[in-house]
């Protein structure tokens, strides 16, 4: 089987990223997509990130690995990988970690395979561009041989038969096409494995499937996984722990069970609401009234106040304190179950 | 691919056989007695006159006529040439197809480099004045009037700075003296050209073999050894002076064809390359920490390169007009030329191969870019 992630004299948690800012430049001013974001993500575990769509869930993921567009803009904030901090380093230092470190599957996995090279060829490139890791030295056509060999060794373990690593990526289906994206982001043996909705183009059924496997798979090789979502139903199966997004900011961070069963922000509480397979409720779905607010010019105080039932002056005044500590917290003056502040 | 290459020839013959038949409607169409104009041409002796009364079947009816008129297509049979006399249609036409062909060859294949080239780096590197200006001159070569473009060029580099010569095939005072004929010197700078892209070819696939490819001077130094040993070969042979007449020639209709053509490629490679950008390979591509050239030229021009190929098909028909008027600007004596004096001079023989020609050229360069762009894109390969 495949060899656990190399680990590094380093032991603190993998991953800790701190008050990460990041804007888009626009015309209509400056989009706020990643505002002051903090959490740390430790070795081997897993951290669902939820959110309506366009709250910078993807920018926060492509942050990250500091992939970003040409308007955008990292503010602030430090991006703790393995002790190292990512933030300050260049696109030549970045491309070190990109894959052998940190691997992605894209929220269009779809469309993340070239579609004039064979999907084989793609991962081989991949491998290549790192010096091979985890294949023993030598000639360069006996490297590639090998390579071969453990692309087919991933092709079994995501569940594709080996073959299919020298078709092109339209003779596969979606599904398959899914799998190939999630064997390519195994082939450099990441310590970090950010899944950018990696199943909303899939069927439900193949969707199930595949989540399924690839928490098999994260365990089985001591991944450390970000998986980024907007079906809370979803985070609940992979999680250990929960960060919970909105309008740029994260509101709310806890273990799995803590925040499904007592979310203490008001947020949270509504998109808990408006996924009734949760708790096998019949109800009726949009608990969650209004729109997302605009990114360019958040609402003042706290953002969610606009559409918050317990909404009060000072929410609209204050910026929020935060209640809880350590990795269990929420930002709100008015937090749900917990002790009023 | 077998198949799809089997279908594509029998496509080339079908619309083969479709403009032969339109040639000859069209010019029987023509105001005028057709026959009698050609069988009673006064440049013609009468022995020559019968003879070809017999071959076209001219006094025959013109069903009769037509298969005549295809079987002697299909046979090369294209008569004599009433300007040319006494060369047949077809000597006329196999002396100045070559120039033709090398001339649109050398133009199309330089052209498509430098703009493809060149798009992709404008897209890669966006803002600045390079891009601007380059753009801005991209739009007016695209734009210009090619025949106003075409005497731009002789007025600047011929008779202004005076380093080629005004026009034509070559220099008669060069060749006063001269051993061989320009055909044959001619003929003998195609085989060295020809041989020069063969080896290069065959060492390109050589070098992709040995994974040496990567390596990004030995192609280079491969380039240099073959035109390096192509010129010393010439410079040893005594003509060598008379190849570089007709290659002095040659430079200015090539450089104008090429310019022309250029801008197209260079600003459609440009659009479709920032359209490739978008997509989520090339992001993904990054993410896996490939090289910036890598993603640049391996991901983002390599899919970029297909809408360019697709247009270059199309634009294959401009081209053929863009020849005729070059040539007859530089007076450089090759199918285009050839095909207008052939209607001024109504030699409706030769008008009428060349017409032929002209089309057949046209079909094979189509057929050959679309067959290429079935190898490049496995999309559409195994359908
Ligand atoms: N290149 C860009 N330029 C300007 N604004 C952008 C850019 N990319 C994203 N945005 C904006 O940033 C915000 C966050 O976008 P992002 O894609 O990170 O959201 P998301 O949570 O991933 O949404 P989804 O669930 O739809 O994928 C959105 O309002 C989006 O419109
Ligand atoms: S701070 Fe106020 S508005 Fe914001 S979530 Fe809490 S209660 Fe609602
Ligand atoms: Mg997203």
């Amino acid at each position: 089987m495949l060899d656990q992630p190399s680990h590094t004299p380093f032991t603190g948690p993998l991953l800790q990223v701190r008050d990460l800012t990041l804007h888009y430049r626009t015309r209509q001013g400056d989009v706020r997509a990643v505002d002051g974001v903090t959490f740390s993500l430790g070795r081997g575990q897993v951290l669902g990130l939820v959110g309506e769509s366009g709250c910078g869930k993807t920018s926060l993921g492509m942050g990250l690995l500091k992939l970003l567009p040409s308007n955008a803009r990292l503010v602030r904030g430090e991006i703790i990988f393995d002790g190292q901090d990512l933030a300050p380093l260049n696109d030549a230092q970045m491309r070190r970690y990109r894959w052998r470190r940190i691997a992605m599957i894209f929220q269009a996995a779809m469309n993340a395979l070239d579609p004039v090279y064979r999907v084989g060829e793609q991962i081989l490139e991949a491998m290549e561009a790192h010096a091979w890791p985890g294949i023993e030295d030598g000639p360069a056509g006996q490297k590639r041989r090998q390579a071969r060999e453990k692309v087919k060794e991933l092709f079994r373990l995501v569940g594709l038969d080996p073959e299919l690593m020298d078709r092109y990526p339209h003779e596969l289906s979606g599904g398959m096409r899914q799998r190939a994206v999630i064997a390519m982001s195994l082939a450099c043996r990441p310590d970090l494995v950010i899944a950018d909705e990696p199943t909303t183009a899939l069927d439900v059924i193949v969707q199930e499937r595949i989540l399924r496997e690839l928490k098999s798979i994260q365990k089985e090789l001591g991944l450390s996984l970000l998986y980024i979502t907007h079906d809370v139903a979803v985070v609940a199966e992979v999680a250990d722990q929960v960060g919970v997004m909105y309008a740029g900011q994260l509101v709310e961070l806890g273990d799995t069970p803590q925040v499904f069963h007592q979310p203490m922000h008001p947020y949270t509480a509504g998109l808990l609401a408006s996924f009734p397979s949760i708790r096998g409720e019949k109800r009726p779905l949009a608990a969650l009234p209004g729109e997302p607010p605009s990114l360019v010019a958040p609402p003042s105080g706290c953002r969610f106040h606009p559409r918050c039932p317990r909404a009060t002056k000072e929410c609209r005044q204050e910026v929020p304190p935060v209640v809880g500590q350590g990795n269990a917290w929420a930002a709100c003056w008015h937090p749900l179950g917990a002790a009023q502040p | 691919m077998a198949g799809y290459l089997l279908r594509r020839l029998l496509q080339v013959l079908v619309t083969l056989f479709l403009f032969v038949t339109l040639s000859f409607f069209l010019i029987q169409a023509q105001p005028g007695d057709y026959s009698s104009f050609y069988s009673l041409n006064p440049k013609l002796p009468p022995e020559v006159q019968s003879r070809v009364r017999a071959q076209f079947g001219l006094d025959r009816p013109l069903g009769e006529q037509y298969l005549l008129h295809l079987k002697n297509f299909a046979t090369g049979n294209f008569g004599v040439s009433f300007s040319h006399y006494p060369q047949s249609v077809l000597e006329v036409i196999l002396e100045r197809l070559p120039r033709t062909a090398a001339l649109f060859l050398t133009a199309t294949v330089v052209s498509f480099y430098a703009g493809f080239f060149l798009g992709k780096m404008l897209a890669w590197r966006r803002g600045g004045w390079v891009e601007y200006s380059a753009t801005i001159s991209g739009v007016a070569l695209f734009t210009v009037f090619t025949p106003w473009f075409a005497l731009m060029m002789i007025w600047l580099f011929a008779f202004k700075l005076g380093w080629f010569p005004l026009g034509k095939f070559l220099d008669p005072l060069v060749w006063r003296n001269a051993p061989v004929s320009a055909n044959q010197v001619f003929g003998y700078m195609l085989f060295t050209g020809a041989a020069i892209a063969v080896i290069l070819f065959l060492a390109m696939l050589l070098l992709a073999q040995l994974g040496l490819r990567r390596r990004g001077w030995l192609p280079a130094a491969v380039a240099i050894i073959c035109v390096a040993s192509a010129v010393i070969a010439w410079a040893g042979s005594g003509v060598g002076y008379l190849a570089l007449d007709i290659l002095k020639h040659m430079v200015l209709p090539i450089a104008t064809l090429t310019l022309i053509s250029f801008a197209g490629t260079m600003l459609l490679t440009r659009n479709s390359m920032l359209e490739t950008l978008r997509e989520d390979y090339i992001t993904a591509a990054r993410a896996k920490g490939l090289p910036e050239k890598v993603v640049r030229d391996r991901h983002a021009a390599r899919n970029a390169l297909l809408p360019v190929v697709t247009s270059l098909v199309f634009s294959l028909a401009f081209a053929v007009d863009g020849g005729v008027i070059t040539e007859s600007v530089f007076s450089w004596p090759g199918m285009g030329l050839t095909l207008l004096d052939a209607v001024l001079s109504e030699d409706l023989p030769l008008a009428m191969g060349a017409l032929v020609f002209v089309g057949l050229l046209a079909l094979v360069a189509h057929a050959v870019a679309d067959v290429l762009y079935v190898y490049l894109d496995p999309r559409i390969r195994y359908q």
